[in-house]
């Protein structure tokens, strides 16, 4: 077991040295140690309510736990379509006398480490270094380094265990998620305030109260979730004949309306997303659930600690931030190998996926926030939301495109790639996320001339995307 | 027309300090099955990368049907068809749908009558509405022949033509390649198996190291060794080590 656990580790490390060169694969985490010490610092001279603070980075990494846990959604396509045909260690149960759950538990173990080694560490490292320079609460780093690994375990695993619900099956898994909600709904006079959230998420009592029963309550719940993942994890080949009906003609024929010179290309992603196991689901776990998460922070904040009064402008921000990641999906099913031996170009491709991240992205994230506009009932704040939201998405969206081509989701942990994506975001989305906060008159005035100036910059990103890429890929 | 359908000049493709390819020049006339033979490593399916488009050499010149491929890769790829050596076809469209996909890729008219003469002649008609990841090898294989020659292209690349096919279709695509050629197109291939080199090919090219060691026709190849192009190839690549 642990030689299997080495091997992947080394698997890991060679995967992403193969693609950049060492040094930018180590120096990543230093870059998050760093981002991490200036981002605390700048809190610290910021006057929020501690309570705020430990709720804001426990539930950032609960957050973080759950985005990157749906790994589990269906092994076996996310690392076929993701790796493409190379062979990985993780295939070993086939070939060798291991069980397929051992080989997916010890992934989830390397997983772990991964993550640990190269974000979560890096990060409490920079609060750290921020506690020491600022002199206060230095002897809490310890217990803080504890709790928000933990919190970032308890949303991997939970992200885990609805992956697997919803691979072994789409009907368990909404009538599992049906019964969840609802118990939700009906209980919420019980659960839905702030102090029961404190005491009742074990990470943050532990950090609070620092109790070795808490401690062994934190270590036990996402350890019972991984168990019962793992435990209900499908290994069996299923389904391996799987017949369907012929689509791409009809859809083909309606999209060329629209994008006649990426028609093709748009279908057969639309196809891609609509077969696969996750599919669609995908972008429920990487845009749709974040998103609720973070709304129901900004509520949660805003109702009990710091009254936020622009929240629908701010949460605006964050959807078109996160709508972003559909881009990575949209990456993740399609492989450029499918396209080496055919007359497309690098610029056709690109083309194809901006048009269809354009049409998915903006129009789920219209909805999220048309349904929050409304249920928060803050018409006289669409327009500067939708506005904020669609120059957010574009503008992002084109740096990923700018910085990290066609693998996004690879490219992105090269250091040098990561700088250059927040270097290139965060001008732009502080000044965003300041507008958001402040008590103007009239924002749509600002926000207006604002936007259509980013949106300036973000065609000219993936015009220079396009011709950057096209060289990159062609060597 | 050229009558050439391609022809290299001291073609070069450095990786870091190995060249993978040193110097090849070579020439393919209309209506000739080259070969393109050599041990595992030697250079051959980067020389196959570099001619269709997919990477760019580091020096030299290389024309396919008389478009410089480093300058237009995007052209010539429009121009030929390329079986690549691992068949990939994309794991959610069924058959159907990628020979459809191809069709508009390459602009070619509503063209139903040829997918399914492909799906006749390879005899997998059962699994034309199978998902493409479901398929095995072999089906892959065989998909991966059609979408190469749907267009009728003048000249076609195959990288290891026959290796997850049964004798019966190896037979049958053996003969189709032959008449193909015959009507005055072109076809490279790129092979371990010297028996479909020996039984396909007009002329053909050794590359060992990187570097061409032998290219001639069949017959003047292998006429130390009486006809047999293994004593033939052994005998060069053990020479040139």
């Amino acid at each position: 077991m642990l030689t299997l656990l080495k091997n992947m580790l080394k698997e890991e490390f060679r995967i992403h040295t193969a693609m950049f060169s060492k040094w930018l694969f180590f120096i990543f985490p230093l870059i998050i140690t760093l981002a991490s010490v200036l981002i605390s610092i700048s809190i610290s001279t910021i006057d929020i309510p501690t309570q705020y603070l430990i709720l804001l980075a426990h539930g950032a990494f609960l957050f973080y736990g759950l985005s990157v846990g749906s790994f589990g959604l269906n092994a076996k396509d996310a690392l076929k379509i993701r790796l493409g045909n190379i062979s990985f260690l993780a295939y070993s149960s086939k070939i060798l006398p291991i069980s397929p759950k051992k080989v997916f538990m010890i992934f989830a173990i390397k997983d772990i480490l991964f993550y640990l080694a190269f974000t979560i560490i890096p990060v409490i490292i920079g609060i750290a270094i921020t506690s020491l320079i600022i002199n206060i609460y230095t002897e809490l780093i310890p217990i803080l380094f504890v709790s928000l690994t933990l919190s970032f375990l308890y949303g991997l695993s939970l992200s885990f265990l609805i992956s697997v619900l919803y691979s072994r099956s789409r009907q368990e898994f909404l009538i599992a998620s049906s019964i969840l909600t609802l118990a939700l709904i009906i209980t919420k006079n019980i659960w839905l305030n702030p102090e029961t959230i404190i005491s009742y998420f074990h990470p943050i009592a532990y950090f609070t109260t620092q109790s070795t029963q808490t401690l062994g309550y934190s270590l036990i719940t996402p350890l019972i979730l991984f168990a019962i993942s793992i435990f209900l994890l499908e290994t069996d080949e299923k389904n391996t004949h799987r017949d369907a009906k012929d689509l791409f003609k009809n859809l083909e024929k309606q999209i060329s309306k629209r994008f006649q010179k990426t028609s093709s290309i748009i279908s057969k992603d639309i196809i891609d997303m609509h077969r696969s196991i996750a599919g669609f689901s995908k972008i429920i776990f990487s845009f749709i659930i974040p998103i609720s998460i973070v709304w129901f922070m900004l509520w949660f904040i805003s109702e009990t600690l710091v009254p936020i009064k622009y929240s629908i402008l701010t949460f605006a921000l964050i959807i078109g931030i996160v709508s972003t990641s559909i881009y990575n999906w949209l990456n993740e099913f399609d492989s450029l190998e499918n396209y080496r031996f055919l007359p497309v170009s690098i610029k056709n491709i690109m083309d194809a996926k901006i048009n269809l991240y354009l049409l998915i992205s903006l129009i789920s994230s219209s909805i999220i926030l048309l349904t929050i506009v409304l249920s928060m009932n803050k018409i006289n704040l669409i327009f500067d939301a939708f506005i904020i939201m669609i120059t957010s998405s574009i503008y992002v969206f084109s740096v990923l495109i700018y910085v990290a081509g066609l693998t996004p989701n690879i490219a992105i942990y090269d250091a040098k790639i990561f700088v250059k994506y927040l270097a290139y975001n965060l001008p732009v989305l502080v000044t965003l996320y300041v507008i958001t906060l402040a008590d103007l008159d009239n924002t749509t005035m600002i926000l207006l001339p604002l936007s259509l100036f980013i949106l300036y910059i973000a065609s000219k990103n993936i015009s220079k995307a396009k011709k950057i890429w096209t060289d990159k890929y062609f060597k | 027309m050229t009558d050439k359908m391609i022809t290299t000049e001291h073609l070069t493709k450095q990786f870091g300090n190995l060249k993978a390819i040193d110097s090849i020049s070579i020439e393919i006339k209309k209506g000739e099955i080259f070969g393109f033979l050599g041990p595992n490593g030697a250079g051959k399916t980067t020389t196959i990368n570099i001619l269709t488009g997919q990477m760019k050499a580091t020096d030299g010149i290389a024309k396919i049907l008389g478009i410089d491929v480093n300058k237009h890769p995007v052209k010539v790829r429009e121009n030929i068809g390329i079986v690549p050596e691992q068949e990939n076809p994309p794991s959610f469209l069924t058959p159907v749908e990628y020979l459809e996909f191809i069709s508009k890729i390459r602009h070619l008219k509503e063209n139903k009558k040829d997918i399914d003469f492909w799906f006749d002649f390879l005899e997998f008609n059962e699994h034309k509405n199978t998902l493409c990841k479901d398929l095995s090898r072999g089906t892959k294989q065989k998909l991966m022949i059609a979408q190469a020659f749907i267009h009728n292209p003048q000249l076609v690349f195959i990288d290891e033509p026959l290796i997850n096919l049964d004798p019966m279709i190896q037979k049958k695509i053996k003969t189709y390649i032959i008449n193909y050629a015959k009507k005055g197109n072109s076809i490279f291939i790129s092979t371990h198996v010297l028996e479909i080199a020996q039984e396909l090919c007009d002329k053909i090219c050794i590359i060992n190291r990187g570097k061409i060691i032998a290219c001639d026709s069949l017959k003047n190849l292998t006429k130390e060794s009486k006809g047999n192009l293994e004593t033939a190839f052994i005998s060069l690549v053990e020479k040139n080590k």
